[in-house]
């Protein structure tokens, strides 16, 4: 049922249509320069600012409306650090700035993901493997299971509470998920203890550093009002939290997104990969404002097929991918956000049941 | 850029885990010279020298470790959203308080600073570099040979040399009078210093009938000056270089000739063939590239979209400073071949020589 939305394209015709895309990429390439620095520089003072806004909100506050509105700050300063810029920096889509801070060497996000485990994990193994089913540690994080192309077994009958904890702990899933994939990913000959405990030592510093500023470092500055600060940087914590989440999950686990075998993915070719990425993403519809917050996750098509273009540019370039796929009949998986996020809440329920069941709940599988 | 640290608020800032950047963030907001560390400067005056040449005036902050002359600093420029540094020669000299540096508009970057350094501007710049300086002999009688904008350090040099025993001749090359920086400085420091001898040449078009010169044995017995009695000190043009350099080769004495360029000597082709004949595994991103091999490794990796950090790209500040795990590269500034093993190699001025495994 799920290939009618895709027309099944022959050889050449494939390579037709990755061309076309190679095309659309060294066009935007061509033309990146100061409106993509300054834009990306304007990013990164915002996130200083609201930030610098959330904490004072937080710490001067004295009733509660004032101090709201300084967690809704932090926790908007948290998200565009995390999303627009740590997301977009860490992928090297800025490195030819040569800027001394926003490339992808150098960048550290606000976050407790180590970001050398992120950045292997998330550019190298889940770029790459996007959505092959035992490649890709990110479909399902190991935790769901989402596609045919995984067995049954009982412990998913409970996956939709696994997403609900998932969701308010997000940042340390995402933390201990770099582990994990950073140590399945050695060499038999290299899993060793040893390199166990260095690896969890990494994450382990990271966790202290942000525990440090949020739940220490700033509660101590505010004297008497620690409580109410740690609070509110845990509040801001969980929001960036749950907004990741919800966005992450829309691009990913959809109701119509595809996964595939390793044998499928063999020598796909540059056609073939366009094609696997786009099948393996959906988008989010919404404003420009929106688009931002998501960190322009919101244009997971464009992201996957694109990931070292900066992410302004993906606006720009939808309709032109969009018009593409239309072309060589090719569904362009998009929508609004509730329409998105129901239906990936839709997948984890019929996943979390057998196929005949699964299937009832969601045509789709 | 490579800035010194500055030992104590460095260290209170690691403990408390504070970025250093967001503390400069905040300070800038009160004055954009007070920073934790890195040294800034604040342009103070913009002079005009020539129709195509500016002296930036520059007073810097409390980061600043002094210099001695002949030395330069790096300043950074934005072009087209890139962020590019070049090394300026300071011309001050030493005991001032300001820091003074000549840019002539000739490419990318000296466009941008012309185009966007305004008074009152503060700015990032290096600590001082270079060896370009004076000789501990105070004895020896100095020769220096300055071509075109390489007056910078040479001025500075000479400065220092104002009311010493130790005589110094400068020859200035130029192509026409109308190119010639701190003429009336100069020809003042002649005058009022018995030990300084100036004399101004001219390559292309000199005013007054004079004949054109080059620099040639003959023009050095013309003035009188035996190159192996002398310490020469030179800063210009390849041209210029390139002259000095086969000079005192030939008559034996290249130990007593300094050398002072911005310039990479070696030429190399700007245009790539397209070739494909090195394969380059990148450890660390975990990609493979074919690349041709035939120019510095930083520009085949660009036009392969992975854009290491890069600062001079001449092999002087080291920012683009690499592991090669394994394979050949060739030094370009200098010809020589590095071994086949683990190294760290300046990208922009190495040239794949085989197949190579880098650490980025």
């Amino acid at each position: 049922m799920k290939t009618e939305l895709y027309k099944k394209l022959n050889q050449s015709e494939i390579e037709a249509f990755g061309q076309e895309m190679e095309a659309l990429r060294l066009e935007i390439q061509a033309k990146l320069g100061q409106t993509d620095a300054d834009y990306i520089e304007a990013i990164y003072r915002k996130t200083r600012y609201y930030e610098i806004l959330g904490r004072f909100f937080i710490h001067f506050s004295v009733e509660p409306l004032a101090w709201l509105s300084g967690v809704g700050f932090l926790s908007l300063a948290k998200i565009i650090n995390n999303m627009e810029l740590g997301h977009n920096v860490m992928h090297g889509q800025y490195d030819w700035m040569n800027h001394p801070e926003l490339n992808s060497r150098d960048f550290d996000w606000e976050h407790v993901s180590d970001n050398e485990q992120w950045k292997f994990s998330h550019n190298y193994m889940h770029h790459t493997y996007t959505n092959i089913v035992g490649r890709d540690h990110d479909f399902g994080y190991n935790l769901l299971r989402l596609s045919t192309d995984q067995q049954w077994h009982p412990l998913n009958l409970p996956q939709t509470i696994y997403t609900v904890v998932q969701a308010l702990l997000f940042d340390f899933g995402i933390g201990s998920h770099g582990t994990t994939v950073e140590y399945a990913e050695l060499d038999p000959a290299q899993k060793t203890n040893a390199q166990r405990r260095a690896i969890g030592m990494r994450f382990l510093k990271k966790i202290t550093s942000q525990t440090w500023k949020d739940y220490l470092l700033f509660p101590m500055l505010g004297g008497l009002s620690a409580p109410k600060i740690a609070l509110g940087n845990f509040f801001a914590n969980l929001v960036r939290n749950i907004w990741t989440h919800s966005v992450i999950v829309c691009g990913h686990f959809t109701e119509h997104v595809e996964t595939f075998t390793t044998t499928e993915a063999e020598n796909e070719g540059i056609g073939g990969f366009y094609l696997r990425q786009l099948k393996g993403s959906s988008n989010l519809s919404g404003s420009e404002r929106f688009y931002m917050l998501t960190g322009h996750l919101s244009h997971q098509i464009e992201h996957h097929m694109f990931p070292d273009i900066p992410a302004n540019r993906y606006e720009e370039m939808a309709p032109r991918v969009q018009a593409i796929c239309e072309k060589y009949g090719q569904f362009y998986n998009t929508g609004g956000f509730w329409e998105q996020y129901a239906s990936v809440w839709k997948r984890i329920l019929a996943y979390s049941f057998p196929d005949p069941i699964a299937r009832q709940i969601m045509p789709a599988a | 850029m490579r800035t010194k640290k500055s030992p104590a608020a460095k260290k209170m800032l690691k403990t408390l885990l504070i970025d250093e950047s967001w503390a400069d963030f905040l300070a800038a907001h009160i004055d954009p010279m007070f920073t934790f560390s890195k040294p800034m400067a604040k342009i103070v005056r913009i002079k005009p020298e020539t129709t195509d040449t500016v002296s930036f005036y520059l007073q810097p902050n409390r980061h600043w470790q002094g210099f001695k002359a002949g030395q330069s600093i790096t300043v950074q420029a934005r072009s087209n959203g890139k962020l590019l540094e070049r090394m300026y020669s300071l011309s001050s000299s030493p005991d001032r308080r300001y820091l003074r540096i000549t840019v002539k508009k000739q490419g990318l970057v000296s466009t941008a600073l012309h185009e966007t350094w305004q008074r009152g501007m503060v700015v990032p710049i290096s600590q001082a570099q270079g060896e370009f300086c004076l000789p501990a002999d105070t004895h020896t009688p100095l020769l220096l040979i300055a071509g075109g904008s390489g007056i910078t350090p040479v001025y500075s040099l000479l400065q220092t040399l104002r009311g010493k025993s130790q005589k110094a001749v400068l020859l200035y090359f130029n192509p026409t009078a109308h190119d010639v920086l701190f003429q009336t400085r100069l020809e003042r420091l002649a005058a009022q210093n018995a030990n300084i001898q100036v004399h101004f040449l001219y390559t292309r078009n000199p005013a007054n009938g004079q004949p054109t010169t080059r620099l040639n044995a003959a023009l050095l017995e013309s003035l009188g000056i035996d190159a192996r009695a002398v310490l020469t000190w030179l800063c210009g043009p390849a041209s210029l270089q390139a002259a000095g350099r086969e000079l005192w080769a030939q008559w034996g004495i290249s130990h007593r000739l300094t050398m002072e360029s911005f310039q990479i000597a070696a030429r190399r082709p700007q245009e790539s063939s397209g070739g494909a004949a090195v394969q380059v595994k990148l450890t660390r991103s975990r990609r493979e590239l074919k690349l041709p091999g035939e120019r510095p490794l930083l520009d085949e990796l660009e036009d392969a979209g992975v854009y290491p950090r890069f600062g001079c790209r001449m092999g002087i500040c080291r920012t683009c400073h690499c592991d090669k795990e394994r394979g050949q590269v060739e030094n370009l500034k200098d010809g020589d071949h590095s071994g086949e093993g683990r190294e760290q190699i300046r990208l922009c001025v190495s040239r794949a020589a085989s197949n190579l495994e880098l650490n980025l």
